[in-house]
Formats: structure tokens, sequence, C-alpha cells
């Protein structure tokens, strides 16, 4: 039976992905501790970005599965597998051992969070490059106003900074693109290519300066 | 600054850990409070020292970092041996999992420099100064370097680690070519010892939702068992928004696997087999 989202300040008949987001962000679905999960970030999102929005009837099974992991959580049932060292530690009385807090930063880590990073800049600057068609859109004077704001000092680093970022952002991409097609798992390729990403997003990033300051001049 | 295979400890590295606060978002009874030092003893010449993880179930007290100072001299070379030296000459209640000292049983898997390994299998020579000795991350703990994988086995338990079949039992053994046999090399030799799952901030994140490198990794090994009948339930157990899909390919279980063996491939032919399916 699915059940209708926790979230007492929820009007909708059906849950949506935020809703769904927010509930497991809150311990609401019971199963977790009540922090921020960067790993339902995505949910929703990805299935948009892929152009198959997920209907609520989906969302609805997925609050229903949350749900039934709390309740497992709470009634101890024999199958632990949906429990998760949070509760198994809570309820026998023992801590938890650090994890992002002593783990050691490899470039397999640090790369994936610079692309998480990155991705989150690029979504920012969608929104200050739509500010600049705007500005443009309104007139010679709004323009001029905004022109100005990227030309100045510190608009030309945060734009160089926008571009490195996209740069960053298309390299992880792509490595991520031919790693789905289950090539490139060697240890070494693994390193290989996220050193060639790095390099490559920095040359990018200097070509695109040369070539518009070319233009420009 | 490439890695060739998963045993290479990183010659230069610019930071240790993550720059956040050492206790961030652990519960209150999980933060990790100051400990004690023990000295090493006044004829010892090379010494060493190392920080140890330590809690005690029946004080109460919150997890704390005790310092000991091992004298090398007197000890094997390995992680293992300081840690039995320490548990012989200096304190007894010094608790570790150990069995094989030889790489084969996976007992002794621990966070040493802030990465996953065995520690018989790795070198006291290889270690910072001090060293950094914690249990697997982010587990729940029983006592001192000994965690709770109740949790971790009821997840290998879900991908229903068997051989499946629908025709009848045959009259022989179930026959495999060659070639068949071969595509189970590289994932029948992993030893459960969990470093893998407890390298990955996808199960961080979500270890009760997201199935892990370890138990996706053994669910890869049926699925690709030529003799095996169950693919598509297989399948479908695993088609789920968190179960298979909160791997994002961050690959810290391919860098940390002390087999040498490849979690993350595994998950991405899981990953492929599913769409050809769907196709």
């Amino acid at each position: 039976m699915p059940r209708k989202p926790k979230n007492p300040h929820s009007k909708a008949a059906s849950p949506t992905a935020q809703e769904l987001k927010g509930d497991i962000d809150r311990g609401r679905t019971g199963d977790n501790v009540s922090s921020f999960d960067p790993g339902a970030a995505p949910l929703g999102t990805d299935d948009e970005a892929a152009g198959r929005r997920d209907t609520p009837p989906r969302f609805e099974e997925a609050l229903r599965q949350e749900l039934e992991t709390g309740r497992i959580a709470r009634l101890e049932r024999p199958d632990r597998s949906a429990v998760g060292p949070f509760v198994l530690a809570a309820e026998r009385g023992r801590p938890v051992s650090p994890n992002i807090q002593i783990y050691r930063p490899q470039l397999t880590s640090v790369l994936s969070i610079a692309n998480r990073i990155t991705g989150v800049i690029l979504s920012i600057g969608a929104v200050g490059l739509v500010a600049w068609l705007v500005a443009g859109a309104s007139g010679p004077r709004t323009y001029a106003v905004a022109r100005d704001l990227v030309s100045s000092l510190p608009g030309q680093i945060v734009l160089f900074a926008f571009t490195f970022a996209f740069f960053l952002h298309l390299c992880g991409g792509i490595r991520h693109l031919v790693w789905d097609t289950v090539h490139g798992f060697e240890l070494r390729q693994i390193y290989f290519s996220g050193w060639v990403s790095v390099a490559a997003s920095i040359l990018l990033t200097l070509a695109a300066w040369m070539l518009s300051m070319i233009i420009g001049s | 600054m490439i890695i060739r295979s998963s045993d290479e400890v990183p010659r230069t590295t610019v930071l240790k850990r993550f720059p956040v606060p050492k206790n961030m978002g652990l519960p209150p009874q999980s933060r990790i409070k100051k400990g004690k030092k023990w000295p090493a003893p006044a004829a010892a010449k090379r010494v060493k020292a190392f920080e140890v993880y330590r809690y005690d179930p029946d004080s109460g007290d919150n997890p704390r970092i005790d310092t000991f100072e091992v004298d090398l001299d007197a000890c094997g070379p390995m992680v293992l041996d300081a840690l039995i030296w320490i548990k012989n000459n200096v304190d007894p209640t010094l608790t570790f999992r150990r069995s094989c000292r030889e790489g084969i049983c996976g007992s002794c898997a621990m966070n040493m420099d802030g990465t996953n390994w065995l520690a018989c299998t790795r070198f006291i020579s290889d270690l910072d100064e001090p060293a950094r000795i914690y249990p697997l991350t982010s587990r729940a703990i029983v006592k001192d370097l000994v965690a709770d994988l109740d949790h971790l086995y009821a997840q290998y338990r879900m991908v229903q680690p068997w051989l499946q079949s629908k025709t009848p039992e045959p009259d022989r053994e179930r026959l495999q070519s060659p070639a068949e046999r071969s595509q189970l090399d590289g994932y029948y030799e992993c030893i459960l010892c969990f470093c893998c799952t407890s390298a990955c901030p996808s199960h961080w994140w979500n270890p009760a939702r997201f199935l892990g490198p370890a138990a996706l990794l053994q669910a890869w090994r049926w699925l690709t068992d030529s003799r095996d009948e169950a693919k598509e339930e297989r399948l479908d157990n695993l088609e789920d928004p968190f179960r298979l899909y909160r791997c994002h390919t961050i690959l810290n279980c391919t860098r940390t696997c002390p087999k040498g063996l490849n979690p993350g491939k595994a998950i991405a032919e899981i990953k492929k087999m599913m769409i050809e399916r769907q196709s």
C-alpha cells in the first residue's frame, strides 16, 4: 500500500522527488541519521537529464521502500540487509568508525568529488548565462552594465574558473562514458585517464582563453 | 602519479586526509577522544609510533586514540606483527581479528594511514611516522579494531551467492569450457574482507540501501557463471535506484582491494548487462 509522504507540509497526493529527498535527509524514513544525504542528491535529476522523468507511482514505490527499510530497522527482522551500520550501532550501543574524516584523498575520490562540485558550479553558471542573455535582450544600457561586470578583474577570474569547471566536467563526463562501456578499468588506466582529464582541462581552458583573446583583439 | 596495482603505496601525498573536522557528522558516542601514550621499552633502539583507535565497550567511554611506541627490532616486518607485539608486550587488552597472516582469510582488514588493507600484508616501513591505525571505515565497532560486519554479510546474502539451476540435476558435474571458467577469474578470488565496501563513499552515505562493491562483485561472479540459470531473477533483484545504481564509479574499491580484484569493473559489467537486457 503506497503511503503518503511523511512531510507534514505536503499537499500533493503522491510524493515528488524533492519531497522524497527531504524525507530521507530529515531521517523521516527511519533508516539513517538525520543529515544531508549527498547520495540522494541525483534522485530524480539523473532520470530527468536522461529524458526519462520519473512518474509519481515510481516515487510512491521508492517512498514505500524507504519506509519499509525504516520499519525493518525498528522491528529488528532477521534480515538485516536494509538496516545499515548507523542503526546497527545505535541498537547495539556501539560507536561508528570515521570514514571521510580519515580516508586518504586519492585521485579516484578527488576527481569524483570534483565532478560533483563542477556540476554544481556549472548549474550556477547557467543561471549567470541566462542573466547575461536577459541583460542583452533588455537593451544596450543594461547590457553595458553586464559587460562591465564580466570584463572587470573579479568577473574575469570567475569566468576563468567557470571555463576550467566546464572542461573538467566535460572530460570527467567523457571518462564516465567510456567506463559505462566497460573499458579502461585497469588501475593504471583509471589513473592515466584521471591525470589526462586534469591536464586536458587545464590545456583546453588556456586554449579557449587564448582563442578568445586573439578573436577579441 | 600513476598507480599500477592496488598494493602500491603513494610516495607523495598532498593531503593525508580531507580538510574536514575530525569528528564531523559522527554521533556523540562515536566522537574520538585523546587517549594514552605507551612509551617504548628503554632498551629499544629503532622505535616507531602507532596511533591506534581504541574502544572499550565495557567502560562506556567514547573511542580514543592511544599512541604505542613499538620496538621495531623486536617485532616482525608487517603491521599485524606490530599489533601482536603491542598485545604481547604492552597492552594485552588491544583487540583485533587475525588468523592466516598471509592475506587469504581477510580477518585483519583495517584502515592504515587512511586506506583499507590487510594488516598482515602491509609493511610497517610503508607507513608514516606516526602510523595511524583505525578499524575499517564507517562500521559499527565491537571493540578496538574489531568491526561489526553483520550488515555487510546480510547484504552479501541478498545477492544469493550460490548456484541456482532450473534444469534437472545432471548425473555428473556441471561442465564448463576453459573459456567459460575464465570468466570467473578476478571475481572468485574475493575473500570478503570488505576493504572495498568500507572504502566506498557511496556506501558511506547509503549503507542501508546501496549493496556496496563487495556484494556487487559477488553478484557479478554468479551472473557471469555459465552454470547459473537465474540470471533474470538476479538482475530483477538489482534493478533498483539504490542497490546497484548508487555506484557512481568513484573506484576507491578497485584502488584498495588487497587481492588486486576489480569490483568497479564488475559493477560496470552488471550495469551493461542490465542495459543489454532492456534492448
